[in-house]
């Protein structure tokens, strides 16, 4: 992996580490609880949104499925705690670890057949949510229709005893997300993926191996948003199917992405910053459908004069002509 | 012994039969012409042998391979390279980045920056050069068609299959054409060339196959070929004065 030698992606992780390293020191120190639960839940959704835009954004294949592995993670984390005494890292594996298998075994058997590519795909992500959550719903294992009640298995561990916690875990599987973002950008791994993006019959036969590289990544896209299940179910106390496989979770998710675009790894970061950020502001207004239509229409004005989200809009450098390269560039 | 080998080979779409126990063979560094009227089964032969479509029936050998089953990158690692007739460059993707992507991925697989300085060096093989940081739709037809032929040669492979690459160039965009397929026999790749054009096939190959109904109809050398009545009668419908 020769392109690892590219400083500009070591500076970009460098910079990502050391914004990190400021939150967790600042945000708990000078964040009073309000602030820092709003800093778990936006560290969250940019973990989420950067991991979605690493398979989906990258290689076109819109999935309706994040919030699903998103929720499998919550689950598995959950279930770890319902059923044995292990430590958080445990229940923080199991999470992605349960969410990779799931998406390991959908993306052996959808990629397999150029049938299900485009449109197919996302419905196909689709389905794959209602079976889960009744797969969920009926398994007493997992919740069985109750719903589950973590706190009351998490006191006295290390990661349940407060949210500055769960602040200091999400922001470290934001790093990850982003070092994962940031080594598709202008790698080999990330020439495969919009090579895919843009037409994957040519792709195969300039020698990119479609199938594996759509399968890895979706599989590494599904564990990093079961990762960020494990503090969620802390965070929640109460793990309930309705709540946890609401499906606003991936239209916020995709909404995020397409908001902050997709062409560069940060796009999605941003997309996700300005929507939590817009949503609490217009929480404000005391009328969540009020909200909505804003969140909506903000939507509808960005693709329309920003086709290529916030991100896209920024030019690389001054003075140079504005296009998308895909091998060059991401790393600047 | 010869490099490509195809046997019996038949693809069926639906209840229609596009290819039909259609026998092929090319030689190392041997440029076959392979003609037929419309609807002759000529891109979904290539497309067979590149891999994209796969065969109803019949085996397709390759270097004494049999890859018949063989996924397209496979056989692009493997050595085949292929041209679309209507060009499909990356959209996102600049020129050189297009041919670093074969390069980066291809028979000998390379690093990022080491793929870039190959894709220069073939940019510059095609007349390419000066468009290299260039995105893909800023380039004309012709640039386009050589930007086809510039991707696939970044794979550095032992076969070449052209769909028709001279096909809409005005008459001296089609001399270069001419000369840059002419140089990648000199190269040591064998080439599989489709073409509208019997003529200017006829002064390249070095022999011919003629398709028609997705069957063999005749192959030979150029001359024989053209002068094989049923050739005739299956582009003109008869023998006609032309």
């Amino acid at each position: 992996m020769n392109d690892l030698r590219d400083l500009a992606l070591w500076r970009q992780f460098a910079a990502v580490a050391g914004c990190a390293v400021v939150a967790v020191v600042a945000v708990p120190a000078f964040g009073s609880d309000f602030v820092i639960a709003f800093g778990f839940q936006f560290v969250t959704w940019i973990v989420l949104a950067l991991s979605w835009g690493l398979f989906s954004g990258n290689t076109g294949y819109a999935s309706f499925g994040h919030g699903v592995f998103f929720g499998i993670g919550t689950y598995a984390a959950a279930a770890v705690f319902r059923h044995s005494d292990a430590p958080f890292v445990v229940a923080l594996l199991v999470a992605g670890l349960a969410a990779g298998a799931l998406a390991l075994v959908v993306g052996l058997a959808v990629f397999a057949s150029s049938r299900f590519s485009g449109d197919l795909f996302g419905l196909i992500t689709l389905a794959m949510a209602f079976i889960v959550v009744t797969v969920v719903s009926n398994v007493a294992f997992l919740d069985g229709g109750t719903g589950v009640f973590v706190r009351e298995h998490v006191v006295g561990s290390w990661a349940g005893s407060s949210t500055r916690h769960l602040f200091v875990i999400a922001v470290g599987l934001a790093v990850l997300t982003a070092g994962v973002a940031i080594a598709t950008s202008s790698t080999r791994w990330g020439a495969a993926l919009r090579s895919i993006r843009d037409d994957e019959q040519v792709a195969e036969s300039l020698g990119v191996p479609t199938y594996r590289y759509k399968v890895l990544t979706f599989v590494v896209s599904a564990a990093l948003a079961g990762l960020a299940g494990a503090p969620q179910a802390i965070y929640l106390g109460y793990v309930e199917v309705g709540a946890v496989f609401s499906l606003n979770i991936p239209l916020l998710v995709i909404m995020m992405t397409i908001l902050g675009g997709i062409t560069r790894w940060w796009g999605p970061l941003i997309g996700a910053a300005s929507v939590v950020i817009l949503r609490e502001a217009l929480l404000d207004l005391g009328s969540p459908e009020l909200s909505q239509i804003i969140l909506g229409g903000a939507l509808v004005v960005v693709i329309a004069l920003l086709p290529h989200g916030v991100s896209g809009a920024i030019p690389r450098r001054w003075g140079t002509r504005r296009r998308t390269p895909a091998l060059e560039g991401g790393a600047r | 012994m010869s490099l490509l080998r195809c046997r019996g080979v038949t693809k069926r779409f639906g209840g229609v039969k596009a290819l039909s126990e259609v026998d092929l063979e090319v030689a190392a560094g041997e440029i076959v012409g392979l003609v037929g009227p419309n609807g002759s089964g000529k891109t979904t032969l290539l497309s067979t042998i590149a891999g994209s479509l796969p065969v109803t029936a019949g085996t397709i050998e390759f270097d004494g391979r049999d890859i018949t089953r063989a996924s397209a990158h496979r056989r692009a690692h493997a050595g085949i390279a292929r041209t679309f007739q209507v060009p499909r460059p990356l959209g996102s993707f600049t020129v050189e980045e297009n041919v670093a992507t074969a390069s980066m991925f291809g028979r000998h697989a390379t690093g990022r920056a080491a793929a870039l300085d190959r894709a220069r060096d073939v940019l510059k093989a095609v007349g390419l050069a000066a468009h290299a940081g260039h995105a893909v739709d800023s380039l004309t037809l012709h640039e386009r068609k050589f930007l086809e032929i510039a991707r696939a040669v970044a794979l550095d492979p032992a076969l070449i299959l052209l769909d028709e690459v001279l096909g809409g160039l005005n008459p001296s965009e089609a001399a270069l054409g001419m000369e840059l397929i002419a140089s990648l026999r000199e190269r040591g790749m064998a080439v599989i060339y489709i073409e509208h054009n019997v003529r200017a096939v006829s002064t390249l190959a070095d022999r011919m196959y003629v398709l028609n109904q997705g069957q063999n109809l005749a192959d030979g050398t150029p001359a024989d070929v053209l002068n094989d009545p049923r050739v005739i009668e299956a582009y003109l419908g008869g023998p006609v004065d032309a």
